[in-house]
């Protein structure tokens, strides 16, 4: 069942449809919030959440075909009150550290700041192929583009992203780490 | 293969999609290039580093939490009009709900009141129902038992309102049938019992089957309200067939205090919020929901969502075979009527533990099963509480945690009773 039918499916009542979509995107979705939180809980309360939101205004979608594209949107926005209500209790627990890596932890926030630095589409089309494991070939099919594009968005995603990691920006992100 | 040839092909080679002439081609620009070879070297890198981020999200499961809260919204093309324009779409059923309350009008809750009798009337006119549909709870759980936190159960009833008042209710692991002259209880796979005359009160399916009796039912859901001011309120929604629907809605206090276990346990004892929807022409009930108030959420435990008006129902839906295989319960053993409830639950866990079973069923009313003797064998205590009871009734519930074979741990309330001769015997809560 595709991501249309599903939403068609749930405008009708049928819930378990949701599940479908559930089932498909949570690593995307956990993926983005994890990015923007970098706290594993706060990101899976966020992607529940989003998830809650995304199904509470199915209604809304004009394009069912890009649901995928619309959630991470709301997942974003879920991030950005998350985010800010850590900052607004004011406290030095309410937005915790990076969590431990088994990398660098510096070499892996740069990562993630990278990340959450690209354009949505290509954004989207990472989270696709690295966090849900989609093939480029699966993705063309599932976002209805050829596989050329696929691999081309691809292709510019890591060009940027080796732009975001080079060393004078990972020396900045020191800096930064340092101060706070 | 040149450079700029190799930087088109690279991520087709570094996804395996490049077909095997190019492979070799890019192999041989590679064995010649060294700014090429490192290119590829970072992009591979660089891959396998977001391989690794995404891998850190494959273990997750949002779909158990996400599916428990999306049933306690409405489904997304049913929500009201008036809470989309207020932009109050997102905050959820119970902003929904505190919208309708404050529009409705004060004649609203009479509204109700006369759509709730009318319902009663029609539906008291029945001769016969089958009904479907689904609850939380345990498969083999008594009929009335509640069980929040688990997947729905599918429950199915019939019943003859005339001539012998035959009936059936059935979910998948339990069965009863009252023929007209002896109720018929099968645990499936475990036990059967039989007591003469209708024992629907004895084997927990009275309050089941006040459903199956929708007329007197929500006769006395009027008058309750009336008598107790339960809130009232009335909408009208289209139904799935595109008939107009009137949609009643009861707030319902719970019948014990908040902190009495049973507040939550079963359906008739618990705070709720009861939907009916009624068809506006005929008047007939169409679909019963209840949703269980637990904190500040509600969640739906209870759907009827098929109705069979005077079905036909042959005799044979109002009597059952047991398998050869099941055991017939028998009478409980005496040797545990000196003890307190605490020290009968002790007792049985401790068998449990040491894998006595013939002193284990000392607390049962029949043998118990391979596949209970393999969960509970060999099994740890790690606390037994003080017994308590309800405000409805005096039997006693011991709170207890217990290490499995497995390594789970399970906490949870030993329902017991006695007996008529004293003795103590398990009730559920295992």
């Amino acid at each position: 069942m595709n991501d249309e039918t599903c939403v068609q499916r749930c405008r009708e009542g049928h819930s378990e449809a949701f599940r479908l979509l559930v089932e498909r995107y949570q690593r995307s979705v956990f993926g983005l919030l994890f990015l923007r939180l970098r706290n594993r809980t706060l990101a899976e309360e966020g992607a529940q959440e989003s998830f809650v939101r995304a199904y509470e205004n199915l209604a809304r979608l004009r394009d069912p075909a890009g649901f995928h594209a619309w959630l991470l949107g709301i997942a974003a926005k879920v991030a950005l009150e998350l985010r800010r209500e850590g900052l607004r209790l004011d406290s030095p627990e309410s937005l915790p550290e990076p969590e431990a890596s088994i990398q660098d932890p510096l070499d892996r926030l740069a990562l993630q700041a990278a990340l959450n630095d690209l354009p949505e589409g290509m954004r989207q089309m990472v989270l696709l192929r690295f966090f849900e494991d989609y093939t480029c070939a699966e993705i063309a099919a599932h976002l209805g583009m050829p596989l050329g594009s696929v691999t081309k968005t691809l292709s510019r995603a890591y060009a940027q992203l080796r732009l975001s990691l080079t060393p004078q920006t990972l020396a900045s992100l020191e800096h930064d780490h340092e101060l706070s | 293969m040149n450079c700029r040839e190799f930087e088109e092909r690279c991520i087709e080679s570094l996804e395996g999609t490049l077909d095997a002439s190019l492979a070799s081609e890019l192999a041989a620009h590679l064995e010649d290039c060294a700014t090429c070879r490192a290119a590829r070297d970072e992009l591979k890198a660089l891959t396998e580093r977001l391989s690794e981020e995404g891998e850190a999200c494959r273990d997750v499961d949002l779909v158990p939490g996400v599916m428990t809260r999306i049933e306690r919204v409405q489904p997304p093309a049913r929500r009201h009009p008036v809470a989309w324009l207020l932009g109050l779409a997102g905050t959820g059923l119970a902003a929904a709900c505190l919208l309708v309350a404050v529009l409705a009008p004060p004649h609203n809750a009479a509204r109700a009141a006369e759509a709730l009798a009318r319902g009663a009337q029609v539906m008291g006119q029945l001769k016969g129902v089958h009904f479907l549909a689904r609850m939380r709870s345990g498969a083999r759980e008594p009929f009335c038992a509640l069980s929040p936190d688990q997947d729905f159960q599918p429950l199915e009833v019939w019943r003859e309102s005339t001539g012998l008042h035959r009936w059936r209710v059935e979910k998948p692991g339990r069965i009863l049938t009252m023929d007209g002259q002896e109720t018929l209880l099968q645990l499936v796979g475990v036990e059967a019992l039989r007591e003469a005359g209708d024992r629907a009160d004895t084997f927990d399916a009275a309050w089941v089957l006040k459903l199956a009796d929708p007329g007197a039912w929500l006769d006395a859901q009027v008058r309750e309200a009336r008598a107790n001011h339960w809130k009232l309120r009335l909408n009208r929604e289209k139904g799935p067939d595109g008939r107009t629907q009137k949609v009643v809605t009861l707030d319902v206090p719970s019948r014990v205090p908040a902190d009495d276990y049973l507040a939550r346990v079963f359906l008739d004892t618990s705070e709720t919020r009861r939907e009916f929807r009624f068809d506006a022409e005929t008047g007939r009930l169409a679909q019963a929901r209840i949703y269980l108030k637990r904190d500040r959420a509600q969640v739906l435990v209870f759907e009827l969502q098929r109705i069979d008006v005077d079905p036909a129902l042959a005799s044979e839906c109002f009597t059952q075979v047991i398998p050869p295989s099941t055991p017939w319960a028998h009478g409980a053993p005496k040797s545990s009527v000196s003890m307190s409830a605490e020290q009968a639950a002790r007792a049985f866990f401790e068998a449990c533990a040491r894998e006595d079973w013939s002193h284990a069923e000392v607390f049962n009313d029949a043998s118990f099963t391979a596949s209970f003797k393999a969960r509970y064998g060999g099994l740890q205590i790690l606390s037994l509480g003080e017994s308590f009871t309800s405000k409805l009734s005096s039997a006693p519930f011991v709170p207890y945690a217990i290490r499995l074979r497995s390594g789970e741990i399970k906490r949870h309330n030993l329902a017991l009773r006695q007996a008529a001769g004293g003795a103590w015997l398990i009730d559920g809560g295992i």
